[in-house]
């Protein structure tokens, strides 16, 4: 089963039902954030569905804290 | 519009919740690998150093009285500094959640579930933390005290059905690699419980002073349930079944029998994991969406929760890769990254604290 399709649909969903919301009532950066998230988890959305894995969090946190991790040994 | 407010109680059962949340599962196993026979020790060295830790993040509350997590970093470091130390906290915060939720998937379809797919169990599990988002902190703080007793009562039973299978043998020799295993263990143990994360809610509760003594409450109880189930497991298991076994507290609830009568009833270790797991990730929910809050100034979080949803449940697939994966990742990069925001932020943020308001004062 396409698990990513019915994420894809939450994803439209969401943005119809708040985005709807948000417009009556006006305001405004709620609305700036709401689109900026909402693009966000989409783009990654459509990363991981293509195969792409670009996102692996944990190993960005591997390579930041390599220093701290070496030095607790 | 009113600002909802918890009891003294409820915030005891939901620090309780989070100390238990996960590591119910996981820790004794990782104790056992390092400190061997003295696995119980560690395990009550990690609830000392939760507790010390609480102390900490108490003092950081007094500086402030009333602020959360979140609006403390703007108050302690200005405003733009201390919002970008929020969006630091936040994403480790979605990372916790969604590794979590891998680890929930992951143990139901590898031990209980194995022909439901893991996405599945995760959606579902999800879901639950979704509609408890909607419904607010009060819902939850009202569940948990519906849970409590339950929770309390299947731990006794749990306990009290393992005592004949007991060899107090096991745990010997004491001290036999010296202290250092244990030093280790223990330190390592104790950033598995994410005290921090109760900061978010501190301020919701009326009474401050009891509030404070719930806090570091439910922290005690948490610990001293963790630290009976590593011993037990200790005792029950041994050594060797403990370090290896994946979730060895699923293991020693399997052992359960009583007049080859009282049998297969792990469901109960699973009972309780799944309550204290469900409380422990709403509050991360929730203290995502306090943290976009004040970070962004936002009137209202309501509508960044189905998004949240699906980011973190993208987030556990990414995560949780696989076994080996995660636990090269647990040993080796996961204890200074929650050391970093669990203990050395704090207490740096409570120096500046204090040396700020003796300034001002001046």
């Amino acid at each position: 089963m396409n698990w990513y399709i019915i994420l894809l649909l939450v994803m439209v969903y969401t943005l119809i039902k708040e985005g709807l919301q948000l417009k009556k009532r006006a305001l405004r950066r709620d609305r700036i954030v709401f689109t900026l998230l909402w693009m966000m988890t989409l783009a990654v959305l459509l990363t991981e569905w293509r195969g792409n894995s670009v996102i692996r969090p944990l190993d960005w946190i591997r390579a930041a804290t390599w220093p701290l991790s070496r030095w607790l040994g | 519009m009113k600002t909802p407010s918890i009891t003294i109680d409820q915030f005891f059962i939901l620090t309780f919740g989070l100390t238990m949340g996960t590591s119910i599962l996981v820790t004794p196993s990782g104790l056992a690998g390092i400190a061997r026979e003295d696995a119980w020790l560690a395990a009550l060295l990690s609830m000392a150093i939760n507790l010390l830790m609480v102390c900490i993040y108490i003092v950081l509350t007094r500086l402030y009285p009333g602020s959360n997590l979140f609006e403390l970093f703007e108050n302690i470091l200005g405003k733009w500094c201390g919002k970008a130390l929020s969006l630091f906290y936040l994403f480790y915060i979605l990372i916790l959640t969604g590794t979590l939720l891998g680890n929930l998937g992951f143990f139901l379809t590898s031990e209980m579930i194995p022909e439901t797919p893991i996405e599945a169990t995760q959606i579902l599990f999800l879901i639950a933390a979704v509609v408890c988002a909607r419904l607010g902190i009060v819902v939850l703080a009202r569940v948990g005290e519906l849970m409590f007793p339950f929770i309390i009562v299947l731990f006794l039973v749990l306990v009290l059905t393992l005592i004949p299978q007991i060899h107090l043998d096991f745990i010997l020799p004491i001290f036999d690699d010296g202290i250092a295993p244990i030093i280790k263990a223990g330190s390592h143990a104790a950033v598995f419980q994410e005290l921090l994360i109760m900061m978010v809610f501190i301020p919701l509760v009326q009474e401050k002073k009891k509030g404070e003594r719930a806090y570091l409450g439910g922290a005690l109880l948490g610990g001293i349930f963790l630290t009976l189930l590593v011993l037990l497991s200790v005792l029950v298991l041994g050594i060797e079944q403990t370090e290896n076994s994946s979730f060895p507290a699923y293991a020693l609830a399997k052992t359960i029998n009583v007049g080859n009568f009282l049998q297969r009833v792990e469901g109960i270790l699973v009972m309780i994991w799944i309550l204290t797991f469900f409380i422990k990730i709403s509050l991360l929910f929730f203290s995502m969406l306090k943290g976009m809050r004040v970070v962004f100034g936002l009137k209202e979080e309501g509508m960044l929760i189905n998004t949240f949803s699906v980011l973190i449940i993208l987030v556990a697939w990414e995560t949780y890769v696989n076994s080996v994966y995660i636990g090269e990742i647990i040993q080796k990069v996961w204890f200074s990254y929650a050391l970093l925001h669990l203990v050395f932020v704090p207490f740096l943020l409570c120096l500046i604290g204090i040396i700020k308001r003796r300034l001002l004062r001046k």
